[in-house]
């Protein structure tokens, strides 16, 4: 793990230092309130009182840039989180299990994935309502399938590798097996695949939030861009700095994700 | 084997719509009180409109009724529209079709282009070139390149609405990134084979060993993972579909969805689990004909 | 043999490309496109009730009245003339006898009673014509061009209901042929939307739900009310109406050409098109309900009086105004916008932004900041609103600025945003909110009797009152114009003397339309343009 980092250095380094700004910062570095309105300040540009100037109802764009960074991270971070721990459990579990449990764990997966991803979310938002919740939910629920499909693909394979072949015929319990071998095999896949699903996860987040699914005025990433589109004619500049921010997220992201898959 | 096929493909599809069936079900409220609320609106007309629809029935009877109707060919009628759910699906099948198959052609080209410059071009500039378009495909918010396209493009054209290849190209930029993705970790991979170093060994000609070593190898991931896409962009582009004012099965999906319109939801998700057992069922046959490994292993399992 | 499936592939692949090319369409002279901006579940006029529907058929019927749209007086329509009785009970119209609808069929006594038959049957579940129809009880056929209809007791807004294209006249022989349903009433089908016929300037050609619906003008057309002046050279011939839900695009297609005339641009956009010559803003007021929300006195904290009073007075709604709707709408005061009919104005000025009052009156109340918190509150309690907020009409920008406006006198607010009709019906029914967003519209405020009427289900402020109740019910039933008045103004006065309702801006549809389109105007409903007047000059530059 160690080896891992330290390869890695510099690209990982900077995505730290990237999640650190916002997701430890935001109450450090700004004062401004990232939800309070200025009707009689609207879509002001750029100074000192409002480094990145203001929105529509006159809010301060750095700091919902900040607190908006913090709520994108957390919310893709937890969506992922449920995406990647169900996934590995039911693609393991389906993996490891009888012919017969395989078969219908993996039919079930591959009903999931039979279902378009946007009615998964649209009825999980249905069923818990608006707000950052039900959006980590919702976003959660889309992922689960893909990694547990690539997860019981991945073990499928590490079961036939010798060593794993080697401590079945030394009559190893089920349970070991999965977690001595197959776990650590597969591991480096899941690590990969988590950072993709994380990718996923925050775009499928400011999608939604385009589509309306986030409270309005949350600050969020794609709130802000949905809100941009709004006054984009009188005022361009309110969507600059959170496509900014998450173009480099996501190039972050993506890099470090081919990086780990080469290895 | 093909009866497992066939029967695995049957189960998706059964199951995939019996989640669909038992989702819609849960959900708060129902279509018609959804319908209400206007002046007007009595409570004893929601009551009577639900027995029309059939709402008051129990769930298990609106199921037996749903898959009886299917077998009949009869995939329900919409709530809202009055249309039978068959016709409003092949309404909105055509401007899918037509996108989806737009997309994910200018996608693979974009694809293949953009992975096979970033891994094998001759100068570093036009790989990091390459290899930041790729990101940038993969990092931009598709409603972002979306509008910035409409703001721009939308001055010089003569009707958006009618210019496919406008959302196509948007849509087709943003799905090439993990086709690109593909084709150049494949890339890479294949440059460090050893009967690609043992070719150029021999002192073949690079151009031959391109396309007998390198590129035919890559088609075995790549079609299959194309197939995949097509399948994810039939099931509807719903933020393109907003952007450019088209039509298509990702707004019905969305806008039925929102007005609990069940048949036309349980219509689109048939549809789809169908296509998504077709598209699977080739993108599977068409890696097991393109690798000669995996068809060994099929016969043996 | 190895390549043929990729061939295969490859070639389906393009044949599926090629054969779903966009038919090519017949030039057509003064086709113009036309923005809605609504996605309508449906749009039968006698069954459906958005006001999108009426803005594509007000052009496909004819009703038995017209109101003039500026003196707003009542015209003769397809009915020559009308007597109303005495006693209000019976009206009798007198009908052209040189109407045929574009079908074919002839316009008589005869196709009015089946109109009727259909709008008044029950499984035909009528959201609003049916409504518009009052206290009927019996309607009859005089003779082939006289008809009668009567009330069980007078309703003086019939014949307001009579002009609005819900009651819109359909063709007898096209109501019949459409399919009916199985196990649905020979009157009751959905499917009429797709193939309507009347008798008005324009022809219904087809209708896509979520694409687009045509229309086509109909050349024998000249029964038209008075105000109907088809220009002389220049008429539209095609009408499409598509459909932009995405609100940000909607100047763009206007700008750009790809659609004539636009409903609904956002307040930004309608500010930044004002310096382009080749687009003209044309914001109409529209008669009904502000933008407003109603106040539950049913659940705490907003059963109390003070409080409702101080959420009025703690409201800013200049700045509202201002900033979301960039100052074209008139600040509203009372229930019912200053373009209705029986306007109040005596409820301008009440509660004029004044925080020091609000917080007077929740001092007063026993509300103070035990805790300091910022939040006032009282037994432990903090005065905490819930607002019910759907996604409408820049409501959510509305209820921000609310919610920041409240929080400097010390309310706290929880927005509960729903993301459309069946969240909000839910919100309703569970009866745990203080304030929901929604407004009716109509140029007879008849709607406050829905609203207000302490027995109406739609009563969602839950304040029952039986002198409102008085009022509203003789507003309904005078037929003196002067106590009608009189009548209305008394219930938009308790209305808000008791803050049953806090109004925002009066509504204006901000439309705009290319500026070689000419002539148009609105009817005195303020949603629905009259495009038989409209004509396209020539002198645009391609």
């Amino acid at each position: 793990m160690l080896n891992n980092l330290r390869a890695l250095r510099p690209l990982t380094w900077v995505l730290i230092v990237w999640l650190v700004i916002f997701i430890v910062l935001p109450s450090f570095v700004t004062s401004g309130s990232p939800t309070q309105t200025h009707p009689d300040e609207q879509l002001l540009l750029p100074s000192a009182a409002y480094l990145l100037g203001t929105d529509y109802l006159g809010r301060d764009i750095w700091s919902r840039l900040l607190f908006g960074g913090q709520n994108t991270l957390i919310q893709a971070s937890i969506s992922t989180a449920i995406a990647v721990a169900i996934g590995t459990i039911l693609g393991l579990a389906s993996a490891m299990s009888f012919p017969v449990l395989d078969r219908a764990l993996l039919a079930l997966i591959n009903a999931a994935l039979a279902i378009p991803g946007l009615l998964l979310a649209l009825v999980s938002l249905t069923l818990l309502g608006r707000g950052s919740i039900a959006l980590i939910v919702a976003i959660g629920i889309t992922q689960i399938a893909p990694v547990a499909l690539i997860v019981r693909m991945a073990a499928k394979q590490a079961q036939l590798t010798d060593y794993v072949l080697a401590s079945y015929a030394m009559g190893a319990s089920v349970l070991h097996r999965t977690h001595a071998h197959i776990l650590r095999a597969i591991l480096p896949l899941i690590r990969t695949y988590a950072l993709i699903v994380f990718g996923y996860a925050i775009m499928n987040g400011a999608a939604l939030a385009f589509l309306g699914f986030q409270s309005p005025g949350t600050p969020d990433w794609g709130v802000m861009l949905a809100d941009a589109r709004n006054s984009f004619r009188l005022a361009p500049w309110p969507a600059i700095p959170p496509g900014i921010a998450l173009i480099v997220t996501m190039i972050l992201l993506n890099r470090i994700a081919i990086r780990l898959d080469r290895r | 084997m093909v009866f497992t096929r066939i029967v695995t493909a049957i189960a998706t599809i059964w199951l995939a719509t019996t989640i669909a069936f038992v989702f819609l079900r849960v959900l708060p409220g129902d279509p018609v009180s959804a319908q209400a609320g206007e002046a007007g609106v009595t409570s004893s007309q929601v009551q009577r409109q639900r027995e029309l629809l059939g709402l008051d029935q129990p769930v298990w009877v609106q199921y037996a009724n749903y898959w009886l109707g299917i077998t009949n060919g009869d995939w329900g009628t919409s709530l809202y529209t009055g249309l039978p759910v068959t016709i409003m699906l092949a309404q909105q099948a055509l401007p899918t079709i037509q996108l989806a198959t737009t997309s994910i052609i200018i996608a693979t080209i974009f694809g293949f282009s953009m992975g096979y410059v970033a891994a094998l071009a001759n100068t570093a500039f036009l790989r990091r070139t390459a290899t930041l378009l790729i990101d940038l495909s993969l990092a931009i918010p598709i409603y972002w390149t979306g509008t910035l396209v409409v703001f721009l493009v939308a001055y010089m054209v003569d009707d958006l609405r009618s210019q496919l290849w406008i959302p196509a190209m948007v849509l087709g930029f943003h799905v090439s990134s993990s086709l690109a993705r593909i084709v150049y970790t494949q890339l890479q991979d294949a440059v460090q084979q050893p009967y690609v170093v043992v070719a150029h060994a021999r002192g073949l000609q690079p151009t031959v060993i391109r396309q007998r070593y390198i590129l035919r190898p890559i088609l075995v991931t790549i079609l299959p993972a194309v197939v995949l896409q097509f399948g994810y962009l039939l099931s509807g582009t719903v933020i393109t579909e907003t952007i450019f004012q088209r039509t298509g099965i990702g707004t019905v999906l969305l806008r039925a969805t929102l007005q609990q319109d069940y048949p036309v939801v349980q219509g689109v998700v048939f549809a789809m689990a169908i296509i998504y057992v077709i598209l699977t069922t080739i993108a599977n046959v068409l890696a097991t004909l393109l690798d000669p490994r995996l068809r060994l292993n099929q016969q043996h399992a | 043999m190895r390549r043929q499936p990729i061939a295969t592939l490859v070639l389906s692949i393009i044949l599926l490309a090629a054969c779903s090319a966009p038919p090519a369409e017949a030039p057509a002279q003064n086709r113009i496109v036309y923005g809605l901006t609504l996605q309508v579940s449906g749009i039968d006029p006698h069954i459906n009730q958005s006001s999108e529907l009426g803005i594509v058929l007000r052009q496909v019927y004819d009703t038995l009245v017209y109101r003039h749209p500026t003196t707003r007086e009542f015209v003769s329509g397809l009915a020559q003339s009308w007597t109303i009785s005495e006693d209000g009970l019976v009206y009798t119209f007198r009908l052209r006898n040189d109407v045929v609808f574009h079908d074919g069929t002839p316009f008589n006594a005869e196709s009015l009673r089946l109109n009727f038959d259909r709008i008044l049957f029950p499984d035909t579940l009528s959201q609003k014509a049916r409504n518009l129809l009052g206290p009927i009880v019996a309607y009859r056929v005089l003779d082939d061009y006289t008809f009668e209809l009567q009330l069980s007791q007078p309703y003086a807004p019939l014949l307001d209901g009579l002009a609005q294209v819900y009651l819109g006249i359909a063709s007898p022989s096209a109501l019949a042929t459409v399919n009916a349903l199985p196990g649905m009433e020979e009157y009751n089908t959905l499917l009429y939307q797709y193939h309507q016929v009347g008798t008005g300037p324009y022809r219904f050609v087809d209708y896509i739900p979520g694409d687009h619906i045509t229309l086509e003008r109909y050349t024998n057309y000249n029964w038209g009310p008075s105000f109907y002046t088809p220009p002389t050279e220049g008429a539209v011939d095609i009408i499409e109406y598509r459909f932009f839900e995405d609100a940000p695009t909607r100047s763009i297609a206007l700008e750009s050409g790809d659609a004539d005339i636009m409903g609904e641009l956002l307040p930004a956009d309608a500010r930044s098109l004002a310096n382009n010559a080749a687009v003209q803003l044309e914001p109409v007021n529209v008669p009904g309900q502000p933008l407003q929300f109603y106040l539950n006195t049913a659940v705490a904290p907003t059963d109390d009086l003070a409080v409702r009073q101080a959420l009025i007075y703690a409201t800013d709604r200049e700045a509202i105004d201002e900033s979301v709707f960039q100052g074209f709408s008139p600040v509203a005061w009372g229930p019912i916008s200053a373009s209705s009919l029986y306007y109040n104005s005596g409820v301008q000025g009440v509660y004029a932004f004044s925080p020091a009052q609000a917080i007077d009156l929740l001092t007063n109340a026993g509300y103070s900041d035990t805790d300091n918190d910022d939040i006032l509150d009282r037994n432990g309690e903090p005065l905490t609103v819930r607002i019910v907020q759907p996604p409408w009409g820049q409501l959510p920008e509305v209820t921000q600025l609310l919610r920041d406006q409240w929080a400097a006198v010390g309310i706290q607010t929880i927005i509960e945003p729903v993301p459309g009709f069946p969240g909000l019906m839910d919100k309703i029914s569970e009866n745990e909110f203080n304030l929901v967003a929604f407004s009716s519209y109509g140029l007879e405020p008849s709607y406050l009797v829905d609203r207000f009427l302490s027995t109406s289900e739609l009563n969602w402020t839950g304040y029952s009152d039986p002198i409102l109740d008085t009022a509203l019910t003789n507003a309904i039933i005078s037929n003196s114009e002067d106590d009608r008045s009189f009548q209305y103004g008394t219930a938009q006065a308790i209305i808000m003397q008791q803050a049953l309702v806090l109004p925002i801006r009066d509504y204006v549809n901000l439309n705009a339309h290319r500026s070689n389109i000419r002539g148009l105007m609105y009817d005195a409903y303020g949603w629905f343009p009259l495009m038989v007047n409209v004509s396209v000059a020539s002198t645009e530059p391609q």
